[in-house]
């Protein structure tokens, strides 16, 4: 077991990296997402709604395998090259961001609309009213339910493997393969995971700490 | 000076404001009176463009506005220049007093945060505090909390200071912090249109008072005329009402 830790520990950095950058790309996209849906914008906001139905209302596998094996074959052929790495990182966003979307709606609504109010009557725009007020409150909503996102996406990344990107689970199937080391190699692949979702989970304890403080509540 | 001209609001079928006229002298105070649900907020609403009037126009100054078909650009200025103090007072909570003041005046005016907050000082020693300028509002009883968000509305300069029953939601001893800042105010010859069910408050500061009903200003005159001899019956019987609490 001990000498597959840094085989692992070394697919883990595409896991990571993955992760990372799908989080990201998602968050910015649901913030769009939860603006137009909640601001509701003439038409985008009915396609926005679509978008939300189908990415949380189908399963991430059937989307990577349409998405690699469907969809890209037949635009092979007129584009670019994608590598299965970018599909996975497109898919996992696109995915994700549809969760966290209906997060940031929620907690946008959960400010009470005094709040929103206040900031026009002093002749604030609507998108400094937003930003300045209205997200900086919502965010604290939202960060147990964002953080959850988080996690998923750390989690389903394991999936990426079945349209052949190199991580952490490939791995792990490979070496367990190799010498029959199934049992270690997949507690090995379990306590990695566990391991960056606990830097998740403080992190989010860590933020929320710090935005109870800054509207003067003491946790 | 601030004139309204038949003012029109209905809500999805219901008349809620029915052609409201009011003029307001530049340092006039006038006070709204009336039973819940005449449209005495919805017309402070329609003023500080919180709701959109379906008629009528609105003169502030030299500057005419058509309140029915209002233009986004218009209806900033309108907000710039008058300001609004809530029942619930809305102090935005994710900031801490001090810049519940200059938040207004560093975006909207522009001004550079030293001298926004220089100015934010000032006020708050006006309204008596200057030792809460460092806490959140969560931190703050009702009626301190109204005294800031007055001082916000102060802080902008706005031509007219518009209050939505702002003593309506505090405890009871706290009512007086509130009334004695306004009344404060008034003695500064600042222009203000007050919604209140505060009957003895409204008699000793305003110029004007005016009763409304059911959509429309049924009396206006001086405190002494509406207040003390109303002529229409509507107007004494909610007088009597509230003298019989």
């Amino acid at each position: 077991m001990v000498n597959l830790v840094p085989i692992m520990l070394k697919y883990a950095t595409v896991t990571i990296r993955l992760s990372a950058m799908a989080i990201a790309l998602g968050f910015i996209l649901a913030s769009v997402i939860a603006l137009v849906v909640y601001g509701k914008v003439p038409v985008l906001c009915d396609f926005f709604k679509l978008y939300i139905s189908f990415f949380r209302g189908t399963p991430l596998m059937a989307q990577l395998f349409c998405f690699y094996f469907g969809i890209l074959p037949v635009l092979k052929e007129l584009v670019l090259k994608v590598s299965s790495f970018q599909a996975a990182l497109l898919v996992l966003s696109l995915a994700s961001s549809a969760y966290m979307a209906e997060s940031l709606r929620a907690a946008i609504s959960s400010v009470h609309r005094g709040q929103m109010e206040a900031a026009k009557s002093i002749g604030m725009t609507y998108m400094q009213a937003m930003t300045r007020i209205i997200l900086p409150q919502a965010i604290r909503v939202a960060i147990p339910t964002l953080f959850s996102s988080f996690i998923n996406i750390v989690k389903d990344t394991s999936l990426v493997f079945a349209i052949g990107v190199k991580e952490m689970m490939a791995t792990a199937q490979l070496e367990g393969s190799s010498g029959y080391r199934y049992l270690e190699a997949y507690i090995c692949v379990l306590l990695i995971y566990w391991g960056m979702t606990s830097v998740l989970g403080f992190a989010q304890k860590h933020i929320e700490t710090k935005l109870a403080k800054s509207v003067g509540e003491t946790v | 000076m601030i004139e309204l001209k038949s003012i029109h609001k209905s809500f999805g079928g219901l008349d809620v404001i029915k052609g409201i006229d009011l003029s307001i002298a530049k340092g006039q105070v006038v006070s709204l009176i009336g039973p819940s649900g005449t449209g005495k907020s919805t017309l402070l609403r329609c003023i500080n463009c919180l709701e959109k009037a379906d008629k009528g126009s609105l003169q502030i100054e030299e500057s005419q506005f058509d309140l029915e078909n209002i233009s986004k650009k218009d209806e900033l200025w309108l907000r710039r220049n008058t300001a609004m103090v809530f029942q619930s007072f809305n102090l935005f909570n994710n900031k801490i007093v001090l810049e519940n003041i200059t938040e207004g005046l560093i975006v909207v005016k522009k001004m550079s945060k030293k001298q926004a907050e220089e100015k934010a000082l000032e006020i708050l020693s006006q309204v008596g505090l200057l030792d809460k300028k460092d806490e959140h509002p969560s931190n703050l009883s009702g009626g301190q909390q109204q005294r800031v968000a007055i001082g916000r509305a102060l802080a902008l300069e706005p031509k007219i200071i518009l209050f939505d029953e702002p003593t309506s939601a505090l405890d009871p001893e706290l009512v007086n912090e509130v009334l004695m800042l306004i009344r404060d105010l008034a003695k500064q010859k600042r222009t203000m249109l007050i919604v209140t069910h505060e009957i003895g408050f409204a008699r000793s500061v305003s110029d004007k008072v005016c009763f409304m009903d059911d959509g429309i200003i049924l009396e206006q005159g001086s405190p002494q005329e509406v207040i003390d001899n109303p002529k229409n019956d509507r107007t004494k019987r909610f007088l009597n009402v509230l003298k019989n609490r």
